[in-house]
């Protein structure tokens, strides 16, 4: 049976009338499969590590372990999918040694009325780097939650996140990065487009903790809004316990009124076009991102597909 | 038609909502000419290339628009565009998430079907060259976080990359600092070399056509062409002002 889970809390509950604190799902823990887990350790490979996780049943949860040793470098590409009315949850636990560099990169095929939670936990020695770039180009409802301890000095963080919201999907966004170390840094940039009546929560939380001297967070949102009945919910927060930290957040709304239109239709682009150059935009750009040709390739021919 | 030209405006009538705008305009563009627009703020200038490019907002109450002997007068904006009508932006739109090379690329291919990728890098990255323009600035999002000079060389890279047939540009050289100056008029004078296209340039200054040879001169007050002539009327009023055209305009 099925019961109320919640998941996506910001640590900060700031306020409430948006009831966009965290989200809420319809989750059978009995019935939940677990699927095989994954353990990888840096360093033995130098290629990507690809590990491809597909639903089994209604409801199924697996569990992949990264650890980078000292100085080691990891890239592990997760591709996701999700069939129709599945439900899946993919944890990513993240252990990075000292001066270690992990790359996660996840990509995200999903079908209509599925629903994927993606959820990632790390944790940075010093002078470690994490990378991630997400991509959510599928048809489900995606719900992910990035937590990133950035516990030793020098340590830092990178997240690309691009979406494409489309029908009635929901897109769940909940980023938590915490600054114990000190000179830490962290950059997120959250691109998407949102079509139909889509609806997409970004919560992003960089905490500069006491202590954490010099340490400078970064956060950016770009979101198209390509229809009347789109949502857009973005709660940024910055909290601040030292005086000589940086947090930043910028967000940039885009949408196809008459003059950016009449721009566009100036060159010869028609209306559809215009729409569809948009929606891509995210995704695109973090398909190059990967650096993966393969990966590139099908994030590309998925993105065909749904559009 | 005496000759042949490539645009004719003909008693062109054009409002903004209740407000008339242009009273009647006439206008004649020979192919690979170049033609300067001048006259007071607000007289209606960019009106008039608005009006051409077909922009929704402009009604054309009378009058014809016609371009290579076709009236396009009603056509849509895309239409125009696909026929060889560009419109330079007096103030070029950002648009966040599409980036100037995907624009950029997006339109030729809205005309001409798809195109070889590496044959458009190549020229792109020859043409932001040739307008010192930095080759990251392609993969930046169109106009955003670009300084008045930036958009304004990004227009003109729009303007060789795509080769209309017309080029109106409207105010292309305001904001721009000497050297850029200097560089988009090389630029245009490359469009006029080799595209063999026609010029509308509206412009306040002289310096943007020092590289350029001009046809006619056309002075707009309060909505109508009130005087042309050759290049020399630049000149003129450079040292007058326009305080003696609206006279004769009576
Ligand atoms: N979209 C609009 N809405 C309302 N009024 C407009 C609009 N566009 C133009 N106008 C009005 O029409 C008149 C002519 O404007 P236009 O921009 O064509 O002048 P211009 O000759 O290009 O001036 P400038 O040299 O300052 O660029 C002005 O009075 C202006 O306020
Ligand atoms: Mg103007």
């Amino acid at each position: 049976m099925t019961q109320e889970r919640v998941i996506n809390r910001m640590p900060s509950v700031t306020w409430n009338f948006l009831r966009a604190n965290d989200a809420k799902i319809q989750w059978d823990e009995e019935n939940t499969k677990a699927l095989t887990a994954e353990n990888i350790t840096a360093g033995n490979t130098a290629e990507p590590v690809k590990i491809d996780i597909n639903n089994e049943g209604s409801f199924c949860r697996k569990i992949v372990n990264i650890e980078a040793a000292e100085g080691q470098t990891v890239t592990v590409i997760e591709n996701m999918s999700v069939a129709a009315s599945c439900n899946m949850e993919v944890k990513t636990q993240i252990k990075g040694r000292k001066d270690s560099v992990i790359r996660l990169i996840q990509v995200q095929k999903t079908e209509e009325d599925s629903l994927l939670f993606v959820d990632v936990q790390c944790d940075l020695e010093e002078s470690a780097r994490f990378e991630t770039v997400q991509v959510f180009p599928g048809k489900g409802d995606i719900y992910l939650n990035n937590q990133v301890e950035l516990t030793g000095d020098d340590s830092s963080y990178r997240s690309d996140i691009g979406y494409l919201g489309q029908k009635t999907q929901n897109i769940d966004i909940n980023l938590v990065v915490n600054h114990w170390g000190k000179r830490t840094e962290c950059q997120i940039q959250a691109d998407g487009a949102l079509k139909d009546s889509a609806k997409k929560t970004f919560r992003g939380t960089i905490d500069l903790k006491h202590g954490g001297t010099d340490a400078v967070g970064d956060e950016k949102e770009t979101v198209l809004m390509l229809g009347e009945d789109v949502a857009n919910i973005t709660i940024p927060i910055i909290l601040c316990a030292e005086e000589c930290v940086q947090g930043n957040h910028g967000a940039t709304i885009g949408e196809l009124d008459d003059e950016t239109l009449f721009y566009f239709e100036s060159r010869g682009i028609s209306r559809e076009t215009a729409e569809k150059l948009m929606s891509r935009a995210a995704i695109e750009r973090l398909a190059r991102l990967t650096g993966d040709e393969e990966t590139e390739k099908a994030i590309l021919e998925d993105l065909e597909e749904v559009l | 038609m005496g000759k042949d030209n490539l645009l004719e405006i003909k008693d062109l009538h054009v409002s903004v909502g209740e407000k008339e705008i242009l009273h009647g305009v006439n206008l004649e563009v020979g192919r690979n000419e170049t033609h300067v627009l001048m006259g007071p703020n607000g007289t209606g200038k960019s009106t008039l290339g608005y009006a051409i490019t077909g922009n929704p907002g402009y009604t054309v109450n009378s009058g014809k628009i016609i371009l290579d002997g076709e009236d396009i007068t009603e056509m849509s904006v895309n239409e125009r565009a696909k026929k060889g009508v560009f419109l330079s932006f007096q103030n070029p739109l950002e648009v966040p998430g599409v980036t100037l090379s995907g624009f950029i690329r997006s339109a030729l291919e809205e005309r001409e079907g798809r195109i070889k990728l590496w044959d458009f890098i190549q020229k792109l990255n020859k043409t932001m060259d040739l307008l010192n323009m930095d080759r990251s600035y392609a993969q930046r999002d169109l106009n955003v976080g670009f300084s008045g000079g930036e958009k304004k060389k990004a227009e003109i890279l729009q303007l060789l990359m795509l080769e209309p047939k017309l080029a109106i540009l409207d105010e292309t050289d305001s904001g721009l600092d000497v050297d850029a100056v200097r560089t988009v008029s090389q630029g245009i004078k490359l469009y006029q070399e080799q595209c063999k296209g026609s010029l509308l340039i509206i412009t306040h200054s002289t310096k943007i056509l020092e590289a350029l040879t001009v046809d006619v001169t056309h002075v707009m007050e309060k909505g109508k062409i009130v005087r042309e002539g050759d290049v020399s009327l630049v000149n003129e009023i450079n040292e007058k002002g326009f305080e003696n055209f609206g006279k004769d305009a009576e």
